[in-house]
């Protein structure tokens, strides 16, 4: 540190009484005879003052809070909810002149008509939600009873435009949050005598709005003069402390225009129900779990983030949190915050088409049968099922039966044995060891087949033990029964990503055999030509589109062209377990 | 919360909980403040200069000669009236000037002798603590906050500069001077300028 700094520090170790008695002295006797020093102690002392003032100016700033926060606990039921504010009023009392149109602005349209009966009270709720209370008297009929009034509100830039009106006050321009012309109507020689209530519905609520006065000058221009505070209003105190809940909680991972942490929070109470809002900010977890879509929707999106629970925050607190976020986001453009609902709803439908598409597409599938359907005639040409292994220590395999997609093989055998005529004390045949091996992705997807065409055996294999790459043919641990010294096959038919994949080796049959089979993807047509070259002693295989193989193709198109719908950044799965299917109907359109 | 138990807050250091206690005063100074030509935001900034004043005298073992309530009504009393007269003689809102002449509302019944002459060396004590306010206010936010994180004490070094995010203690040191020299060559220069004033 500067030797400047080295001695801030030594002052304020001195004012805080942190030095010890020897340095303390030391530092008091150099103070008494350097002046300078003094002026620095003087106002360091000063700037701690400044510190403590800021301190206690803080506590008392929440406690102010702290008060606010419990009355209005004790008012909630008022509904504070309710946004109105007196913004800008236009009283005409210039009743002989007529509303003239501003040059190059469209015809001034006419207002609403409302007769008021001036010998009582009267509450006006207009179209578009202002409240205008007309005390008795307040308006001079010339001694009729009843008058009639036209009413015009602008509360937005193209009712404004609509209406020929200026936002200027004295040549400077106005943020308007609305305004409101009334006047007799017909032409009347009514006038306004004495004031009237009028409360006009803005969604914005900032503490710099006015009341403004209407005039109109000869060329029928008016000018808002006159500015007047609004009286302290239930909603501007809502908004305000709506702001001092969000800078405190909301902050440091929201804000209002664009996603930080979290998701842009502009328009809010326009996305989501109060009660959800209630929900979600005090507990947001409980939310997620309780399965609700758009909850789990934006939570995938921003990268599972935890949020943080405000399980304080009452009702009032959040409704004032709303209606100050209301009241902001009126200065940003909607189209510029991203709007979750419709990307959820794009999501939601996603799923409901690609939910049914799929179950027709399961359905279709099953209806396919096996991927590799073996059928066996007898000697006499009637179809036989497998006979059934007996013996079986170890465990024998047990042939996988995958569903066929889009094509299916068909091995057709006539007068074969099954494996189990080897057991058969045969000439020749002797305890052997046959693996065949393959990589897994193709390993999971296909049927294996030991051929002996010299002895008409023909035998499904399955996995070994705990294995997901190896294939035996009689028992879990790949023994079997073998003829040696004789022309043998193993075979792999199945599909792999939707192409026909077949494998064949040609080997003689020995004592201890490990084959590495490797199937690789091949059209019919190659696949026909491969078997033709075998000689299988009149063992059949043949490969075909499968039975549905049209139709599951037309849905896999129907699927990539709702893909689109979804969005990028999420899965669509958030309790989508209770989402019904929709029929199948509505998935026609896209099939088509 | 009764009188003895906030004392007992503000003499500890608790101030938080023992001016939450004190707002609930503020209804009655709010009526009082509207009912002589004020707002609500009058009210409140009148209730804040009181309760400065309450709380200063309080850590200085102030013996109140009446109820805490009835010094605050009477001390928010006597702001408001001095308010109210520089407001008709155009003046704007300054709680550092009511100090220039009409003492003499003071004796208007609700504060004693003593605490009257309390209150002529709290404006001066006040008038050199609004200049360091000021200068502090005019600080850049970031210095300002850490001033204010080492005089509230209640955190170490450490703690304060992984908080503020600076990478080492002595780093959180030099800029802590840094800045509080930033202060003190700011107050010097007002406290030179109301000086010629």
């Amino acid at each position: 540190m500067r030797p400047e700094l080295e001695l801030m520090e030594r002052i304020e170790q001195y004012l805080s009484g942190e030095l010890s008695p020897a340095d303390k002295t030391a530092f008091e006797s150099q103070l008494a005879v350097d002046a300078s020093l003094r002026e620095a102690v003087k106002l360091q002392k000063d700037i701690r003052f400044g510190l403590e003032r800021a301190s206690l100016r803080g506590a008392i700033h929440r406690a102010k809070q702290h008060f606010y926060r419990r009355i209005w606990y004790r008012w909630g039921g008022l509904g504070l909810g309710v946004v109105v504010a007196l913004v800008a009023i236009f009283l005409s009392t210039h009743h002989d002149r007529r509303f003239t149109v501003v040059p190059g602005m469209p015809a001034a349209t006419h207002g609403e008509i409302y007769t008021i009966d001036c010998r009582h009270d009267t509450l006006l709720r207009t179209a578009h939600g202002a409240m205008i209370n007309i005390p008795r008297g307040s308006i001079d009929a010339s001694g009729a009873n009843t008058v009639r009034i036209e009413i015009k509100e602008a509360y937005t830039i193209a009712a404004m435009l609509r209406f020929g009106l200026l936002t200027q006050s004295d040549g400077h321009p106005l943020s308007s949050g609305g305004m409101i012309d009334i006047r007799p109507a017909d032409g009347s020689s009514a006038k306004i005598i004495r004031s009237i209530n009028v409360a006009l519905p803005t969604l914005r609520v900032e503490e710099k709005m006015q009341r403004f006065k209407g005039v109109m000058d000869d060329k029928g221009k008016i000018n808002w003069i006159d500015p007047h505070p609004l009286a302290d209003s239930f909603t501007q105190k809502a908004v305000a402390y709506g702001k001092s809940i969000f800078e405190a909680n909301c902050r440091s991972c929201h804000s209002l225009r664009s996603s930080v942490t979290g998701p842009a929070l502009a328009y809010v109470g326009q996305r989501r129900s109060e009660e959800w809002l209630y929900d979600f900010i005090r507990n947001n977890n409980k939310v997620l779990v309780s399965g609700d879509c758009y909850a789990n929707y934006i939570y995938n999106v921003y990268n599972k983030t935890v949020m943080n629970t405000f399980p304080d925050l009452n009702h009032t607190d959040i409704r004032c949190l709303i209606d100050y976020i209301t009241s902001e986001s009126q200065l940003i453009d909607s189209n510029q915050v991203p709007n979750y609902t419709r990307e959820l709803d794009s999501c939601l439908r996603y799923k409901r088409l690609a939910s049914a598409l799929e179950k027709n597409r399961d359905a279709l599938i099953r209806a396919n049968g096996p991927r590799t359907q073996v059928i066996r005639h007898d000697d006499t040409g009637a179809i036989i099922t497998d006979t059934v292994v007996v013996y079986a220590s170890p465990a024998s395999v047990t042939p996988i039966e995958h569903p066929s997609l889009y094509y299916q093989f068909t091995v057709e055998s006539f007068g074969w044995y099954n494996v189990d005529a080897l057991l058969k004390d045969l000439p020749g045949v002797l305890p052997s060891k046959l693996l065949v091996q393959m990589t897994p992705e193709y390993a999971a997807e296909v049927n294996v087949f030991l051929v002996l065409p010299g002895r008409k055996i023909f035998t499904e294999g399955g996995f070994l033990k705990d294995s997901k790459t190896e294939f035996g043919f009689f028992t879990e641990d790949g023994q079997i029964p073998l003829p040696q010294s004789e022309q043998a096959y193993v075979f792999a038919t199945g599909e792999y990503h939707g192409k026909p994949v077949f494998a064949v080796c040609s080997f003689i049959t020995t004592q201890q055999q490990a084959i590495n089979l490797q199937p690789a993807p091949m059209s019919k047509e190659q696949i026909t030509e491969t078997i033709s070259h075998l000689d299988l002693n009149h063992l059949a295989i043949r490969v075909a589109d499968s039975r549905n193989a049209v139709r599951i193709r037309a849905i896999d198109t129907s699927l990539a062209k709702i893909a689109p719908l979804k969005p990028q950044h999420c899965d669509c799965d958030c309790g989508m377990g209770a989402q019904k299917a929709a029929g199948d109907t509505a998935v026609a359109g896209y099939m088509n | 919360m009764d009188d003895q138990t906030i004392l007992e807050l503000i003499r500890t250091g608790k101030n938080d909980l023992a001016l939450n206690a004190l707002y609930r005063n503020f209804p009655a100074i709010r009526k009082l403040v509207r009912s002589r030509g004020g707002s609500t935001r009058d009210a409140e900034d009148i209730f804040q200069e009181a309760l400065i004043i309450l709380i200063h005298k309080l850590k200085k073992d102030f013996q109140l000669s009446s109820k805490l309530s009835t010094y605050l009504y009477g001390v928010c009393r006597l702001l408001w009236n001095e308010q109210l007269r520089k407001r008709r003689l155009q003046v704007s809102f300054d709680p550092v000037t009511w100090n220039d002449g009409s003492l003499d509302t003071l004796s208007k019944g609700e504060l004693s002798a003593d605490e009257e002459a309390d209150m002529h060396t709290y404006l001066q004590y006040e008038s050199r603590v609004r200049l360091a306010e000021q200068a502090l206010n005019e600080l850049k936010d970031r210095c300002l906050e850490l001033l204010l994180v080492f005089y509230h004490g209640q955190l170490s070094i450490k703690e304060i500069a992984a908080k503020m995010g600076y990478r080492s203690e002595s780093s959180t040191k030099n800029q802590k001077y840094k800045c509080l020299e930033a202060a003190r060559t700011r107050l010097k220069e007002l406290q030179h300028q109301t000086q010629i004033l």
